[in-house]
């Protein structure tokens, strides 16, 4: 995303919640002017009206915790088995070698055909959104996780070794620290991908959850409910997705500070001018 | 002095004469070879290189690119076998990284999630020594190479030459025998390598260290180095190593006296089809 901090300010705020008002208003004339059935498309206030029925009758509430709970143990789950495959593929040649042709297969495979095939394993409940949520996050960690244990600087291992230090000492002081950027950005991925998967699970067949609970409601033609679940499911994507940006600031401190870049030379070179010199 | 009084050039292949008379060599390579590739088609980087090298002797290597110099440097250190020939750490041959060696890259490869203190005792935690034993000498180091201020802050935030002062802390923080640098001041902007020549030369006369300092500048060389060893490329071999005479503690006004320059012209002259190395 670009830096947009140069045009943020209170006027463009506003402006912007002002063109939120412009866009809803003009849905809400255009469907009432044509008559469009509101099982087609419902008026933002029809939705509105749904989401808030949702959460004030408390039905939506127990749905958001069991998909969120899903999306977490599967993301959990996924994530920590491709770490450990990556670890294991990116230090072993022989797993690498063995397992390769496998890892790549799948890989090309759209997951989600796989969904049908895990629901009747799995069944209804709980467990088949996990094992999909898993599933379709195992592969963005596995590979990014191999790429960024092998994208560690040579000059940096050479250092290590030159200083008598062990393979194990260059993978937990070196390799891993490298490989958290390719890590996290493939949590991200992982992320996302895990609540589509959970979604897609609900949706074939689950007892709780909301793909469950929109796919009722896309049964009993009430769309604007649909869409206020629609809502909610972006509202979730978004705070998960805001943690883990969150998580990531935190654990990787210096990547911010190179993105401030470095003090210019001779400013620095000014403060610290005197080497050897004391 | 003129030039005519520098002790005879040798050419490659003759013993190596040591830097004090009579002394054991502190450090002898003897008729080292190095192939890349196989040896009947592979690149001859190194060809039949004999140097001695005294305790406390400053040596530089100077040459174009591509004149193994830094594959001589990597070879003293350990990190990679040399074809044939041997290296001696007085009366001990050379098979694999000691633990006793400092090296300075062109880059300053320190590790970004290390504030600038954690750096310099990266030696300490890979030797698995004590940290808050080696606290004080760490700090000791950072006043020597003027960060003392700067401790807790991280590589991002300091410019090109401070990253490079810790990375020469960090070499020097377990006492090595010897301290390999491979073009330290390579990527630093030419007046910030002046200063950085001026203040490694009064660290060595505080430390005494033996320095085998690689370099494509020759200035950099006859202004540094009790000896300077003149390498020509394909293949990598020595063609003249000379003595530089000139008083201690140098200065930078000195390279504009006219026995600075009869060394680089005698140096340059090495180079006359290649070109000047910069």
């Amino acid at each position: 995303m670009p830096d947009l901090s140069a045009v943020d300010s209170l006027r463009n705020r506003f402006l912007s919640v002002a063109l939120l008002a412009l866009i809803l208003g003009l849905w809400e004339a255009s469907v009432r002017l044509t008559g469009m059935p509101s099982f087609i498309l419902p008026p933002p206030s029809q939705v509105g009206l749904a989401l808030a029925r949702g959460f004030i009758s408390g039905l939506y509430y127990e749905h958001i915790a069991v998909t969120v709970f899903q999306v977490l143990a599967g993301f959990t789950l996924g994530c920590g088995l491709g770490f450990l495959l990556g670890v294991a593929v990116a230090l072993n040649r022989y797993v690498a070698y063995f397992l390769y042709p496998y890892i790549v297969m799948f890989l090309s495979m759209p997951k989600v055909a796989l969904v049908p095939l895990i629901v009747l394993w799995f069944g209804l409940g709980m467990t088949s959104k996990i094992v999909t949520a898993a599933l379709i996050s195992f592969f963005p960690l596995m590979v990014n996780t191999i790429t960024g244990l092998n994208s560690v600087d040579r000059d940096r291992v050479d250092l290590i070794r030159s200083l008598g230090g062990s393979n194990s000492q260059i993978f937990l002081m070196l390799r891993l620290p490298s490989a958290l950027p390719f890590i996290f950005a493939g949590l991200e991925i992982a992320i996302t991908l895990s609540l589509i998967g959970t979604v897609v699970a609900e949706f074939l067949g689950a007892e709780r959850g909301l793909g469950m609970l929109m796919q009722s409601m896309n049964f009993v033609m009430d769309t604007g409910g649909a869409f206020s679940i629609l809502i909610v499911l972006a509202l979730v994507g978004l705070t998960l997705n805001r943690t883990l940006l969150y998580v990531r600031r935190r654990v990787l401190f210096w990547e911010r500070l190179e993105r401030s870049g470095p003090a210019p030379d001779s400013k620095a070179e000014r403060a610290a001018s005197r080497m050897g010199g004391s | 002095m003129p030039i005519s009084e520098v002790p005879a050039s040798r050419t490659a292949g003759e013993p190596a004469a040591t830097g004090t008379a009579g002394a054991d060599p502190f450090i002898r390579a003897a008729g080292i070879d190095k192939v890349y590739g196989d040896e009947a088609s592979g690149v001859v980087a190194l060809e039949a290189v004999d140097l001695d090298i005294a305790q406390g002797e400053f040596v530089a290597v100077v040459g174009p690119s591509g004149c193994g110099k830094s594959t001589f440097l990597r070879i003293l250190s350990g990190l990679i076998p040399a074809t044939a020939g041997e290296i001696w750490f007085g009366a001990e041959r050379l098979s694999g990284p000691r633990h006793d060696i400092g090296i300075v890259f062109q880059a300053p490869i320190l590790f970004p999630w290390r504030s600038v203190l954690d750096n310099v005792l990266l030696p300490v935690d890979v030797q698995r020594r004590d940290r808050r034993a080696n606290l004080g000498r760490a700090r000791e180091l950072l006043d020597l190479v003027g960060l003392e201020e700067f401790e807790k802050r991280y590589p991002a935030e300091l410019s090109g030459g401070m990253q490079q002062r810790v990375g020469i802390a960090r070499a020097l923080m377990h006492d090595p025998a010897v301290l390999l640098m491979d073009e330290p001041f390579g990527a630093l902007d030419a007046m910030t390598r002046e200063h950085m020549n001026v203040e490694l030369q009064r660290l060595w006369l505080a430390s005494r260290k033996t320095v085998l300092f690689i370099t494509h500048s020759i200035a950099e060389a006859v202004f540094l180095a009790d000896r300077v060893v003149v390498m020509t490329p394909r293949p990598g071999r020595i063609a003249e190593i000379l003595t530089v005479d000139l008083p201690r503690e140098r200065t930078l006004e000195m390279m504009s006296m006219p026995d600075f320059g009869d060394y680089v012209r005698r140096i340059r002259s090495h180079f006359g089809s290649v070109g000047a190395t910069d």
